[in-house]
């Protein structure tokens, strides 16, 4: 397993040390962001999180595997080796923040920060039983984070329990300077030992399901969850979700032509290895040689899809229409609830072989990427199921409402068996 | 659509990316080519979806993506949440949960 891309010099304390996907820039170890395009780059500055983490006590424990620039969903995309699920031998662990999901796991951290655009952290989390967090968009600095899809790139805390995610949560919430977009409020209170007996009762909105779109142990990992929130007095509430399908082709077109404009800069020449020349002639033809030879072939899909839908401008106005349209819709289904819980993921993490098939991989982010759309935080929970294979459900809140989502999960947690 | 340079949208895109398609082999090519064209139809799918939407918007039946009548949704009530669960041996005290299937 290549879960571990760089250790840092000396060990950190127990319980202070923290992981970073290889995306978040230090500038005590190199920043790879998974790929050769950047191996060997050392960055000047830490990334803002990385900043609060130190000045809250905390210390970087070392860069985790990801997947090439944050694009894919597999775990087997990173130029220095893939990620093994050890959790489900032989099967995906996810991505693309797979490195800090697997290590989480072994035990051998648990806390890392991971970054998440359709799904990179919350992925990787469900198929590992760890928690991973996707903070409420500019409430958490992606200064310093190598961008893939600026417009849906966010940074978010992972760890074994969500205590873990919260307290990490704490740490790098607030508003940057150095993030224009990051304009939020620092974290506030989190009551994570709050009942939710007590009080207002807490409406839950349980997002439809189609019948092909999880399987039985998904569903019933949302009965456990929402069992555990009635018992409690909450209200549950049905909501008919907007088509999952059209959410993944309007996030793919976004997210290909913004990683299509943020990767154009990787010319070979200011980041990565030197180029020994070879035999192009000229700098334009080395350029592509570069890019060619050092960009892994699920990147070369996102450049080409994504020129091709940022020229045609049609397949991108379209997407941002559809986005509006997924903004609206959780505009109106959080007038009646407070909290959304659907599935995770399809299914259970697909065996090596089952993911050989493009249309497997393609569903995987099937919940989670209309939140990605909308900016919204949300948070993937494991749940121990019948055939106890790794299950997790996917809760969402109102922007802005980070805390209350880690309270209910924190809520959850306790609550199921 | 105006595909970038105005000839074949892929070679066109991959000039795009700034990529080589002569430094891959066959196989490389062909999986590019083979994902390219997945994505494309995909978004073409988007593009006509949303064209529909504005074209019927003025009717007054434009689709609302939580309308359980739109044609936009893919679901089934969530009574299927009890028994599909009920199917994996538990949770059928959520049968008796008002505001599930009453909602």
């Amino acid at each position: 397993m290549t879960a571990v891309l760089a250790r840092a010099p000396s060990a950190p304390e127990p319980g202070r040390g923290v992981w970073l996907k290889d995306n978040i820039v230090t500038c005590d170890l190199p920043t790879t962001a998974g790929s050769r395009m950047l191996e060997g780059h050392l960055p000047s500055f830490d990334a803002t999180v990385v900043t609060r983490l130190r000045q809250a006590g905390f210390a970087v424990a070392g860069k985790a595997a990801m997947d090439e620039f944050a694009i894919g969903s597999t775990g087997r995309e990173c130029a220095f080796g893939p990620v093994d699920n050890p959790v489900a031998p032989g099967c995906l662990v996810g991505g693309s923040s797979s490195g800090c999901a697997a290590l989480i796991a072994t035990g051998e951290a648990s806390a890392a920060l991971g970054s998440d655009a359709g799904g990179s952290i919350r992925l990787p989390a469900a198929f590992t039983r760890t928690v991973g967090m996707r903070p409420t968009r500019g409430r958490v600095s992606r200064n310093g984070l190598v961008a893939m899809a600026s417009s849906m790139d966010t940074i978010g805390p992972m760890g074994s329990d969500v205590g873990t995610v919260a307290a990490l949560f704490r740490v790098i919430a607030g508003p940057d300077l150095d993030d224009a977009t990051c304009d939020g409020p620092a974290c506030g209170d989190v009551d994570l030992a709050r009942d939710f007996a007590q009080g207002a009762p807490l409406r839950v909105g349980l997002l439809s399901v189609g019948p092909t779109e999880s399987d039985v142990d998904g569903m019933a990992a949302i009965a456990a969850t929402v069992r555990v929130l009635v018992r409690a007095g909450a209200a549950a509430v049905s909501v008919t979700a907007p088509d999952r399908r059209r959410q993944l082709a309007a996030y793919r077109v976004l997210a290909d032509a913004e990683a299509w404009s943020n990767l154009a800069r990787y010319d070979g020449f200011r980041h990565g290895p030197p180029y020994d020349g070879g035999t192009a002639a000229g700098w334009r033809a080395a350029r592509t040689r570069i890019r060619t030879d050092r960009f892994g072939a699920e990147v070369r899909v996102r450049l080409v899809h994504g020129a091709w839908a940022l020229e045609s401008g049609e397949a991108l106005a379209a997407a941002e229409r559809h986005r509006r349209r997924i903004r609206a819709f959780y505009d109106r289904a959080f007038q009646r609830c407070d909290v959304l819980v659907e599935p995770a993921c399809p299914s259970a993490p697909p065996s090596l072989a089952a993911a050989e098939s493009p249309k497997v991989i393609a569903d995987l982010d099937r919940f989670l990427v209309g939140t990605s759309l909308a900016g919204l935080p949300s948070l993937v929970l494991p749940v121990r199921t019948v055939r106890g294979g790794p299950r997790a459900v996917h809760l969402t809140a109102p922007a802005g409402a980070d805390e209350r989502l880690l309270a209910v999960a924190a809520f959850i947690e306790r609550g199921l068996p | 659509m105006t595909d970038v340079g105005g000839d074949d949208p892929f070679l066109s895109a991959v000039r795009a990316a700034g990529l080589d398609l002569e430094a891959m082999d066959q196989a490389a090519r062909d999986a590019l080519l083979a994902s390219f064209e997945l994505r494309r139809a995909e978004a073409l799918a988007l593009v006509a979806y949303e064209d529909g939407q504005s074209a019927v918007a003025s009717t007054g039946h434009a689709d609302s993506p939580d309308s359980p009548a739109s044609p936009m949704v893919a679901c089934e009530h969530p009574v299927t949440v009890e028994r599909m669960a009920a199917r994996a041996g538990g949770a059928g005290e959520l049968l008796a949960v008002p505001g599930i299937l009453d909602a």
